[in-house]
């Protein structure tokens, strides 16, 4: 006799999970694309970060001058 | 049905796993890999200084300081991206450039660290670290040299 209960809550366990694993994969998509892009290219180091990568042109504290008045 | 679980964790774990291998960080092996990662660790440094800044200018509500933090950081940014492509073109003879962009670098986020210490701003640890780090520059620069073979 299967418990219906049961089924649904593994089912709903599933669905829970597997919503997980797709926000994950969501969230890595443009760094697989990156690096899978990289490796077509041949680069040894397909995932280089860039200057620019970790510094956009206008910065925190610019915008907290605009925001000052300054 | 807990077997289907586990197929559904392990297909999803795949892309992660991918990532995880391909994003490793290799090994800063030469002169030219270990001026790469110095760049990059000093923009992190002027990132965090930056952002720190930016948050005490408005809690103290001093444009001045925001300013100081800003033109600092539009140095920084510049010089550092000098120095990156210095990197980018180390076999065509511009290691040189390296040092002294990054020395420029050191400079403007000195001028960060100053201007947080005198507004009584604790300094994070990763820009104390980026000047220390930046420091080793100065000397290549003053000897004309980015650097040795590598």
């Amino acid at each position: 006799m299967v418990d219906l209960g049961t089924v649904e809550a593994d089912i709903g366990e599933a669905l829970g999970i597997a919503i997980q694993l797709l926000g994950i994969a969501v969230k890595l998509a443009p760094s697989l694309g990156a690096w899978l892009g990289g490796l077509v290219d041949g680069k040894t180091d397909p995932i280089s970060l860039r200057v620019a990568d970790i510094l956009p042109v206008k910065s925190a504290s610019r915008q907290a001058q605009e925001d000052l008045g300054g | 049905m807990k077997l289907s679980l586990v197929l559904i964790a392990a297909i999803g774990c795949v892309p992660f796993l991918l990532i995880a291998c391909g994003s490793t960080p290799a090994t800063a092996s030469t002169p030219r890999d270990q001026a790469r990662a110095a760049i990059l660790t000093i923009a992190e440094g002027v990132k965090t200084g930056d952002a720190v800044c930016a948050e005490a200018a408005l809690a103290l509500k001093k444009a001045d300081l925001a300013k100081g933090c800003a033109d600092a950081y539009d140095d920084a940014r510049s010089a550092l991206l000098a120095a990156e492509a210095g990197v980018d073109a180390w076999d065509n003879g511009a290691r040189g450039e390296v040092a002294c962009a990054s020395s420029k670098a050191l400079a403007a986020v000195v001028d960060i660290e100053n201007l947080l210490a005198a507004n009584g701003v604790e300094v994070p640890a990763v820009v104390t670290d980026a000047v220390k780090l930046g420091q080793v520059f100065l000397p290549l620069c003053a000897a004309g040299d980015g650097g040795s073979d590598g």
